[in-house]
């Protein structure tokens, strides 16, 4: 049972422009609070142990994958809601690296509804808090590290003969797959 | 390429920790691929990759990376490593010969941290090229050694 | 009961609150918090305060903290609310059906009554937040008018946002009714995304458990009815 019995911090998100105006009924929502245009109710921020920050990190992941939860396979949401949950033991954590960044996390999905298919990538976490995604077939391995909801790092390694040729750039996520196409892509996605 | 006088020598071997997020584990075949993610300098790395000199503290073996591992937890602010991380084991000589390989000159120099009387940093490496991050992490540092099966004192 | 009628339905989040006519004392307050926990994993404590900002004689007055416990399902996706003066269901996509989230507010309640007795409740909201991802069509422009029956006419041919909101109490059976719709964050690649939000509200609130849900399934009929009024076939076509 993950149980956190001390001040948390907020945990939801708020659809700026849509709550807006006064509003005399309020219900809250995961999703973002009702303010009224004199009155606003706030969750007191509190100072954050390790645990909550991993908690908070995976919370604010878990609760935006809700917004494009229909576009995605149930089993694929929860296979990356159970990576994220092992990449966030805080049994494992190591000095001052920071959790996954929600930014990063948005464009790892975002690709993975561009790209359809049910490929499954390996997922690992950099000290600065950015997904890295893998993909390996016939020893040639692709990595995706999603910079931001917009920007990647990409790097193929593949053997050449006795050599491994590597390549690497960064772009932005819409010119990705353009990017892939002359690494013959779909034997890491399969058909998309 | 002979190693400068006062580095690690050619044919030691350099012990870098991993924790467990660095691996990208493949979901239904339970193996994991080591990411460029892991030779990242982090805020902590003043200078340079921090690793553990293996044979500062004995031949080469199972053993011996269990006396590195100790003192390399040993040094650390909470003594605490993951079950779940890996040390992944790489040649010093092979480590020079990637990084020149991307024009890094690099230098493996003992620089004792508390008591980690082994440990080692490289030194005039930069993190900026993924390439050769691939490279150390696939080619260089190839053993892995789960910190579950070392005998930690 | 109806099931879900929509295999992908556009719900991103369904909320029902209970309003408690008088505020809970603190150790009440826990000693609910204690019953209603142990079927969720994840538990966090926290507090609000609310602000008062009078612009005019330049002052911020804040309230005391009121304590509230968020307990949640794993992924987040269930989630119950405790405050002295309220509590709130919630589910976020993927939404499995009213089928699925009912049993959980009853459990829920049943847990409640057993734990502190009857309270009388002063206000009860039944709310859905529904997203519609428009793909854009070739002119570069997502015409939200398809997928939505209630629309702005505005002098422009094209808008960068829009933002709707309507209330309504009906004077037969008092219930308050808010339906709003706007442009959010695109989310999905290469579509712009409305919401469409219809909350239904009554504070005339039964005082017999079995009533008071019926009175929650009634709301529910309503904002059915808003909800199939709202949209158009080619939204149906995507819930499919």
């Amino acid at each position: 049972m993950n149980v956190l019995t001390y001040p948390g911090s907020r945990l939801t998100r708020s659809n700026a422009s849509l709550m807006s105006g006064a509003a005399t009924i309020s219900i809250p929502s995961a999703l973002g609070t009702r303010s009224s245009g004199t009155s606003d109710e706030r969750v007191v921020p509190q100072p954050e142990t390790l645990e909550l920050r991993l908690f908070n990190a995976l919370a604010g992941a878990k609760i935006w994958t809700a917004q494009v939860a229909r576009h995605l396979d149930r089993a694929a949401r929860d296979r990356y809601f159970h990576q994220l949950d092992v990449l966030h033991d805080p049994d494992e954590w190591f000095g001052t690296d920071k959790p996954v960044s929600l930014e990063s996390y948005k464009g790892f999905i975002r690709f993975m509804l561009m790209l359809g298919g049910n490929s499954k990538p390996a997922l690992a976490l950099s000290p600065r808090g950015t997904l890295l995604a893998v993909w390996r077939a016939q020893d040639a391995r692709l990595t995706i590290e999603f910079l931001t909801s917009a920007r990647v790092r990409w790097l193929v390694a593949q053997p050449v003969g006795e050599e491994v040729e590597r390549t690497a750039g960064d772009a932005g996520l819409d010119r990705l797959l353009a990017l892939l196409k002359p690494y013959s892509p779909e034997k890491w996605f399969g058909s998309t | 390429m002979a190693a400068p006088r006062g580095e690690v020598p050619d044919d030691d071997h350099l012990m870098l920790y991993v924790p467990a997020g660095r691996l990208a584990h493949d979901v239904d075949l339970d193996t994991y691929v080591l990411t460029s993610a892991a030779f990242e300098l982090r805020e902590d790395d003043d200078g340079g990759l921090s690793t553990t000199w293996v044979e500062h503290y004995g031949p080469r073996s199972i053993a011996t990376y269990g006396k590195a591992a100790s003192a390399f937890r040993a040094s650390l602010p909470t003594k605490r490593i993951g079950a779940k991380a890996i040390f992944a084991i790489g040649n010093a000589g092979s480590a020079r010969r990637a990084c020149a390989s991307y024009g890094k000159n690099i230098r493996v120099v003992p620089a004792p941290e508390g008591p980690n009387t082994g440990h080692v940093e490289i030194r005039r490496f930069s993190d900026d090229d993924q390439r050769l991050l691939d490279m150390l992490a696939n080619d260089v540092f190839k053993e892995h050694v789960k910190v579950a099966v070392l005998e930690l004192t | 009961m109806s099931g879900q009628p929509y295999a992908k339905p556009p719900i991103i989040e369904v909320v029902v609150e209970f309003r408690f006519a008088d505020p809970l004392k603190n150790a009440v307050f826990k000693k609910l918090v204690r019953r209603l926990r142990a079927p969720y994993p994840s538990r966090v404590e926290q507090h609000t305060r609310q602000a008062q900002i009078d612009f005019q004689n330049a002052q911020a007055d804040f309230t005391d903290p009121v304590p509230q416990t968020v307990l949640t399902s794993n992924d987040e996706a269930d989630r119950l609310t405790v405050r002295p003066d309220m509590v709130i269901w919630s589910r976020l996509a993927p939404y499995d059906g009213w089928d699925a989230f009912y049993p959980r507010i009853e459990r829920d309640l049943q847990v409640a009554h057993e734990a502190i007795g009857f309270r009388k409740f002063s206000r009860l909201g039944l709310r859905t937040i529904n997203r519609i991802d428009v793909p854009f069509d070739t002119d570069l422009l997502a015409r939200y008018e398809d997928y939505f029956t209630i629309n702005i006419t505005a002098p422009w041919e094209a808008l960068d946002h829009y933002h709707w909101r309507v209330e309504r109490k009906d004077p037969k059976d008092g219930i308050t009714t808010i339906m709003q719709s706007g442009t959010v964050q695109p989310e999905v690649p290469n579509t712009a995304a409305f919401l469409l939000d219809i909350d239904v509200i009554t504070d005339a609130v039964p005082n017999k458990i079995d009533e008071i849900l019926e009175k929650l399934s009634y709301l529910r009929g309503i904002k059915n009815s808003l909800f199939e009024a709202a949209i158009t076939d080619k939204a149906r076509a995507t819930f499919a």
